[in-house]
Formats: C-alpha cells, structure tokens, sequence
C-alpha cells in the first residue's frame, strides 16, 4: 500500500514525532508507515488522515497488485 | 471503536529492568556458589539449579511480557509475530530434539519443560529485538 505521509508531512511542516504525538503512536511506527513496511489499522489511518484534514482514500492508495 | 482497537496487555515497562536485573543476579550467585567451593550434595545441586532456571525463566517472562514505553499497534504486531516464531521454535525443537538423540545413538530422553521454556522466551526476545531494529531503519 502506497501513501503520500511524507509528502502531507512536509506541508504542514510536521516531524515525525509531531505526528506520531498527535496520534499517540512511537516515531518508529510512523517511520515504518512512511517508508511502507509496516500497513496501519483502519482506526490509525483514520487518525492521521484526520490531522492532515484529508481522506483516508487520498492519503494511502492500493499498488496495482493488491486491487 | 475501543472493542477492536485492542488494547496492549502486559507489564509495565520497568518490568524489563527487573528482569535483566533478575538474571544478571542469578548468574553472579552462580559464579559466587562456583567460585566457594562449597560441597553441595547431588540432591543440593539439582534443587540449586532448578531454583536458578526458574527464576531466569521468571526474568525472561519479565523482558518479553514488559510493555514498550509507547506501546503501540505496531510494536504489538511484531510481538505477535516473534511469538509466532517462539511457538514454530518450540514445536520443532521438540520434534528435532528426540531425532538428534536417535542420530547420536544416545538414549532418547524427554525434553526438559524449564529448558523448552527459556529457549522459547529467549527466540521471542532475541527475535523481537531484531524485528524491532530492523523497524528502526
């Protein structure tokens, strides 16, 4: 699963650990979703599509693969 | 949501501490009980050294059932999947162990319950560890 984390990231100019603090995660976990290894539960995904003021579908989108 | 969120069950962090102090311990008593030169009996050794693997398992149960300091789903998730290869590792330890036994035209012996569970705490933590760094890249 693809997303543009770091991207949405970088326009609100927020650090890893800003995010992971704003939805109580570690910054590793972030890291890891940025980088994609690791693919978030629904509530996570919910929570920071929620601090970038977007969608869930806007922020991680499937690879062709897994359509 | 809060049914399926899942929360982390565990100890709490400090936990990790007392376990590594736990084990630290016993192995420096087991030096001090080497370096007396004591005469302990067969019966005295044997009630030593299960007392000594009790409370090393005691102490690895500690590190692997202590929580991170933010104990997220990820962290969780790689719990989970150490634990998986902790449980694969026992059930094919026991299956090699009576095989290696046979191989080595030794007497086959049962495995050693204490022995089956530290190496299992110990596959769980040495893994978790490594899948943990291996995040932190």
């Amino acid at each position: 699963m693809k997303n543009t984390l770091k991207v949405e990231r970088a326009k609100l100019n927020l650090t890893q650990q800003d995010l992971a603090d704003k939805v109580k995660v570690s910054r590793q976990t972030i890291n890891s979703i940025e980088t994609e290894r690791y693919t978030p539960s629904t509530v996570l995904a919910l929570k920071i599509s929620k601090v970038f003021a977007i969608s869930v579908n806007e922020l991680f989108t499937l690879e062709e693969h897994e359509k | 949501m809060k049914k399926t969120e899942g929360k982390a069950v565990g100890l709490p962090n400090y936990f990790k501490k007392i376990g590594i102090i736990l084990i630290v311990l016993v192995i420096v008593v087991v030096f001090i009980l080497k370096g007396i030169h004591y005469n302990f009996d067969a019966t005295q050794k044997e009630n030593i050294k299960i007392i000594n693997m009790t409370l090393i398992n005691i102490g690895l149960a500690f590190i692997a059932l202590a929580k991170e300091k933010i104990e997220d789903e990820m962290f969780v998730f790689l719990k989970l999947k150490s634990f998986y290869g902790a449980f694969f590792f026992g059930i094919l330890f026991t299956i090699i162990y009576p095989i290696l036994d046979v191989i080595t035209n030794d007497d086959i012996q049962q495995i050693p319950a204490q022995q089956l569970v530290t190496m299992m705490l110990f596959s769980h933590i040495s893994t978790y560890f490594l899948l943990k760094r291996s995040e932190n890249k």
